[in-house]
């Protein structure tokens, strides 16, 4: 489906945005500018859970939803995942300007020493 | 007799492709005047060496049932029954070598692509596309930004490719090491530099107890960067992207730890590239090496056809 991915950035930012939680009927609005039916909204929270990107509280009426992660460890976790990459000669995942070393996925590594990356990597 | 003399021929080549004459290959300085064709004649290697082994078998088993090659292949699937010891060798060393061969070239090639799908969904959640107007001299369209303080440059390959560049890069680099490294990374996504490579990777997982198929991987990682070196060189001048390069590369890089050797090696060489680029290969060398290629892959064949 095409600008998929486009809306579950736009929500995640938004889940970022309120890290106390959100009720699905008030992250609608928060979309500004999106004509979107409710469900759609309810799809892309679905599959952001499935992705372990979003929680949701279900002894709270109405559920509320978080992100599971700050947006800097999900973006450090991009930069590793990157970075480690461009190590794994068998995945040649990304080809580099300057390449990097051991010493930077370590120095990441341990910036995200307290988070777990989401299940499904 | 012929035959068989030529299945050992064929061995010969195949061995002499992926030890000598790769080794050499690896070592010659040529390949950087011309990355472009030091490319085409390591692909015919690699490929010229593949074809080399499992035809040596099939020759092998060809050589107990026929005086002629063609004939001899055709009467292979009839005939299995009857053959020698010799025979089976000649299918056990195709076969194996060939299944093996496709086996590991497909985990492989499962392996990238659904790493590369994953790090492209997670990377599309919050990497912004950078307007146009994000540096007004510098043609960032399309381009992705991570807003993470280190500075990255990077390029997805794919159908989908995708050019990232981090906050921390934007930052250190000005506007014409910026295009620069733009125009650099754009051409690995052009130029599908991931397929170049991939055959490669695969070729030193099949046989991993060869030094030479890593040295061609280090070999070609090389050239694939000079390739869009040079083509970054076309648009842009090469002090930004020498400058870049420094900028983007961590300081103990340039210092020589064990595990950064190959990366430091690689750096220099495409730094002391940019700042004094070598004579392009004359064009007799050049046809010489395109001949060569073509000649490794239609050669053998040929030899096989006519006898």
């Amino acid at each position: 489906m095409a600008g998929s991915g486009h809306l579950e950035r736009a929500v995640l930012q938004v889940l970022w945005d309120h890290p106390e939680g959100l009720a699905a009927r008030d992250i609608l609005p928060a979309l500004d500018g999106r004509d979107l039916a409710m469900t759609t909204v309810l799809t892309v929270l679905d599959r952001l859970r499935r992705k372990h990107l979003a929680a949701r509280h279900d002894d709270t009426r109405p559920h509320l939803y978080f992100a599971t992660v700050t947006r800097e460890d999900y973006v450090a976790d991009i930069m590793l995942d990157a970075l480690g990459q461009a190590h794994d000669r068998q995945a040649a995942l990304v080809r580099f300007l300057g390449g990097v070393t051991v010493a930077d996925t370590d120095d990441l590594r341990r910036a995200l020493r307290h988070w777990r990356p989401p299940a499904d990597r | 007799m012929l035959l068989m003399i030529e299945a050992a021929g064929l061995l010969c080549l195949a061995v002499a492709l992926a030890g000598p004459v790769s080794a050499g290959l690896a070592r010659a300085a040529w390949t950087t005047r011309d990355p472009r064709a030091g490319l085409v004649l390591w692909q015919a290697v690699g490929l010229g060496g593949g074809l080399g082994i499992l035809g040596a078998g099939l020759t092998l088993a060809a050589s107990t049932l026929d005086d002629r090659w063609l004939p001899g292949i055709a009467k292979l699937p009839g005939h299995l029954a009857g053959l020698g010891v010799a025979g089976w060798a000649g299918v056990g060393l195709t076969l194996t070598v060939g299944v093996w061969l496709a086996v590991v070239t497909q985990v492989s090639m499962t392996r990238v692509s659904l790493a590369r799908r994953a790090h492209r969904q997670r990377l599309d959640a919050v990497a912004e596309i950078l307007d146009p107007e994000a540096r007004a001299t510098v043609p960032v369209g399309g381009v992705r930004l991570v807003d993470h303080p280190r500075a990255v440059a990077y390029c997805l390959p794919g159908l989908r490719p995708r050019v990232v560049v981090s906050r921390g890069a934007l930052t250190a680099l000005d506007d014409g090491e910026l295009a620069a490294v733009l125009a650099h990374e754009h051409a690995h996504a052009r130029g599908r530099h991931d397929l170049v490579i991939q055959p490669f990777i695969a070729w030193a997982s099949t046989f991993p107890f060869l030094p030479t198929a890593s040295r061609a991987v280090s070999a070609v990682e090389l050239l694939v960067e000079l390739l869009a070196d040079d083509a970054a060189r076309r648009t842009c001048r090469p002090e930004d992207l020498r400058r870049a390069l420094s900028d983007l590369a961590p300081d103990h890089v340039t210092q020589s730890r064990h595990s950064d050797s190959a990366l430091a090696f690689q750096l220099a060489a495409r730094a002391s590239r940019l700042a004094a680029p070598p004579r392009p290969l004359p064009l007799a060398m050049r046809a010489l090496v395109y001949v060569a290629a073509v000649a490794l892959i239609l050669l053998p064949p040929a030899v096989l056809l006519l006898s």
